[in-house]
């Protein structure tokens, strides 16, 4: 099993490494998990660097680890499809690739600067291994349509396995985590909206910023908590112009009990993503009692039914306009609000790593007996 | 070892449940000691007691001793109507002490073991030479401003005092200084009588309600009638949760102390339930003796105490009996339930947050289940009745006098 040291494949392979032997006490998990070399990151000590050197631990570290591997696996399995090209030389072994999001590929399509030449050189061969993959499986549906529609893979030979939801994220309080979160954040002394993710382009951090401005101004007592590590520049700039320097606070990935109790403490979670592969918040914030407001996509509809609201990607007012209806349906309407947390208590129910384990548990028997 | 236990009520409320565990547990561990009782009106305590074969006397608090009390008298004037109180019930006070030390004399005990403020500083008075005094504390004596002094000022005699939670210790050390020795040894409950299967209450006969369709989830408030309990702030949350949520609340428990202040009047809070148009949603079942069947007869317990709850007895005989809990989170109830999966909790005082708790509970059925399984492993690993006996069993020990 394969992973990168990235938050949300570290709770992959957290989970499965802990539910797959209670699916299956036959099956013996391995997993490969090599440090980040910094090569080029500790020279140049910027983004491209660290991006280099993620590039190159795709295609050259794990690639040798994994053959290296002795006694060969009965099935090789990569939790994330960006390490697709580490099956690359496994020939006719077994093998499964997690397919969460099609962004490695985007670059496949479009090309006008060097370095996207360079980067669309790496992702054909990311997308051979993708392509060569004895079986792929998806976090949501939407992905796993896209992927068979682009002809990539046979739908025979993928499977929805949605993810699951980790333990600490309950509505059940914990003493300890709750103290770390108040000395993260202090006392809460107003409605508290949280994003969580990292900054990349996609997840629009520019509608977290620009709809909070506007909700500040009729809510003044509101707080953004944003976890997953600092703004960009940019980002960090349009903060400042708004002058929402007071009323944001930024946290760096949180280990998950603590992240559990900021999502208990917060009154709404948004994520007005333009794309997502699962939309892991949606289900995490459900199943610790916070309401959530999310971008009306594809996988996000999927993923959050009728359990969660939804406002359009990029429409900044009808963000703002929708916080505030919630924050009013938090003070105002308190039934309504409750039967909300309850029904996104229960619809978040489904999502189970033990119901994913047990799945992929019959997905490698059924690979190594052929 | 003799033991004689002094207890200031004949009825039983979670001090007298806790005696009864202990005295079960020393029963079983140390067979040969000798118990003996002393209990101040008759009830079913002794009833009790004498289903455990512990003998028991009743030595009936005089009047003035039982309608004394100063739990919450704030500012100078109440504890100078208090005092006054006080000193007028001084003889009577000192002619029950007369009447257990007499008692105490011939029944030569090693320990004197007290429960309950009262009996603490009666047992003091009363103690035989030869004898040590266990207090065993289960109240923020800081609350009582009057018998804290009374007790500070009797607390040379009293060898070990031990108190059923932190929050209680912690008071305790505060009230009385570094010249007592203080212990902490958690309350218990009976693993055994508190089990998620058995008889269960028949509540809907109780009340002579007839359904025809899918039960509701019961929610039910077990409580002494104290103010303090948080039965209308209770009252006010069932009236927050939406109609269509197929709910019946409960609120199990009676009056348990003689004092004035301390009772709250059933028919306020029926008067209560009335304005807020819940009369056909709630139901008042009075004092029940049988607990752990009320429990059992619930899919949710509510614990709403408003003021720090010395312990929480309610809060692990619902975890024992694989109940979902719902907690106020103050005092020693905020120490059961600082870590695991067992309890939701709602801020105290408020009826929003009890009645967004309660819905959440009465509209997943596997929440409930999963919180109420995670409460029953919980009880048995940290709560079990032996447990407790074994502890004051060792404490006993440390102090036991030694005679020639």
């Amino acid at each position: 099993m394969l992973a990168e040291g990235w938050p949300s494949m570290d709770l992959f392979l957290e989970m499965l490494t802990r539910e797959l032997p209670k699916a299956d006490s036959s099956i013996d998990v391995d997993s490969i998990r090599l440090p980040l070399k910094k090569r080029l990151g500790r020279v140049s000590g910027n983004a491209i660097g660290s991006a280099t050197d993620r590039l190159l631990a795709r295609h050259l570290d794990y690639p040798r680890a994994v053959r290296r591997r002795t006694p060969p696996a009965d099935v090789y399995h990569v939790l994330d499809h960006t390490y697709a090209a580490s099956i690359n030389s496994l020939g006719d072994s077994n093998t499964v690739v997690t397919c969460h999001d099609l962004d490695a590929f985007e670059v496949l399509y479009s090309q006008t600067t060097f370095a996207e030449h360079v980067l669309a050189y790496f992702a054909r061969i990311t997308l051979r291994g993708l392509k060569s993959a004895t079986h792929v499986v998806c976090d949501s549906a939407t992905i796993q349509r896209e992927i068979v529609s682009r002809g990539w893979v046979e739908s025979a030979s993928t499977s929805l396995m949605p993810a699951g939801i980790h333990p600490a994220c309950t509505v059940v309080p914990s003493d300890a985590a709750d103290r770390t979160a108040e000395s993260l954040l202090g006392p809460a002394t107003g409605p508290e909206i949280l994003h969580v993710s990292s900054t990349i382009p996609r997840k629009r951090i520019d509608t977290v910023v620009r709809s909070f401005a506007s909700v500040l101004g009729d809510r003044p007592d509101a707080r953004l908590i944003r976890v997953g590590g600092p703004f960009t520049e940019s980002q960090a700039r349009m903060v400042s112009e708004l002058g929402l320097e007071k009323s944001i606070t930024v946290l760096p990935f949180l280990d998950r009990a603590t992240l559990a109790a900021v999502y208990r403490r917060a009154t709404l979670v948004i994520l007005p993503s333009e794309r997502e592969g699962f939309g892991l918040p949606v289900i995490e914030a459900m199943a610790c009692g916070t309401a959530a407001l999310v971008s009306d996509i594809e996988v996000l509809r999927e993923v959050g039914e009728s359990a969660v609201s939804y406002a359009p990607v990029g429409d900044d007012d009808a963000w703002a306009t929708a916080v505030l209806g919630m924050l009013d349906e938090h003070d105002n309407q308190p039934q309504r609000w409750s039967k909300r947390i309850a029904v996104g208590i229960t619809h978040a129910r489904q999502y189970s790593w033990s119901e994913h384990a047990r799945q992929l548990s019959q997905l490698y028997h059924s690979l190594a007996a052929h | 070892m003799r033991i004689a236990f002094l207890n200031p009520s004949g009825t039983i409320g979670g001090a007298e449940r806790c005696l009864l565990d202990l005295l079960r547990g020393i029963r079983e561990f140390e067979p040969d000691w000798e118990l003996h009782v002393v209990v101040s009106s008759n009830g079913e305590l002794a009833g009790e007691l004498a289903k455990l074969g512990v003998p028991c006397t009743i030595v009936q608090f005089p009047s003035a001793l039982s309608q004394l009390g100063d739990a919450g008298s704030r500012g100078w004037s109440a504890r100078m109507r208090v005092a006054a109180r006080a000193a007028l019930a001084t003889p009577s006070i000192l002619r029950y002490a007369a009447r257990i030390s007499q008692f105490l004399v011939n029944y030569k005990p090693e320990v004197v073991h007290t429960n309950g403020l009262k009996m603490h500083a009666i047992g003091a008075l009363a103690k035989p030479a030869g004898s040590v005094l266990v207090w065993h504390i289960h109240d923020f004596t800081s609350s009582r401003p009057v018998m804290a002094r009374v007790l500070r000022f009797l607390s040379p005699r009293c060898a070990l005092c031990i108190a059923n939670s932190r929050s209680v210790g912690d008071d305790s050390r505060a009230t009385f200084g570094s010249r007592l020795s203080i212990r902490t040894i958690m309350n218990g409950v009976d693993l055994l009588s508190f089990r998620p299967d058995g008889v269960k209450l028949d509540l809907d006969g109780m009340f002579g309600v007839v359904r025809s369709g899918s039960a509701p989830v019961r929610i039910g408030l077990v409580a002494t009638m104290a103010p303090w309990k948080g039965h209308s702030v209770f009252l006010r949350a069932i009236a927050l949760i939406d109609r269509s949520i197929p709910i019946a609340a409960y609120i199990i428990g009676g009056p348990i102390y003689a004092t004035g202040t301390e009772q709250e009047k059933l028919e306020r809070l029926k008067g209560i339930a009335a304005s807020l148009g819940i009369l056909d949603r709630v139901f008042f079942t009075g004092h029940i003796q049988d607990v752990p069947s009320a429990m059992r007869a619930l899919d949710v317990i509510v614990h709403a105490s408003t003021l720090p709850e010395p312990f929480g007895l309610v809060i692990i005989e619902a975890m024992a009996t694989g109940r979902p809990v719902i907690v106020s989170p103050l005092g020693g109830a905020a120490e059961i339930v600082a870590e695991g999966s067992f309890a939701l909790r709602a801020e105290p005082g408020d009826p929003t947050s009890l009645a967004h708790q309660m819905t959440l509970l009465a509209l997943d059925g596997q929440l409930r289940q999963a919180m109420g399984e995670a409460g029953r492993s919980e009880a048995e690993r940290k709560f079990g009745s032996l447990r407790l006996s074994k502890e004051f069993i060792q404490a006993y020990a440390t102090i036991r006098p030694t005679r020639s």
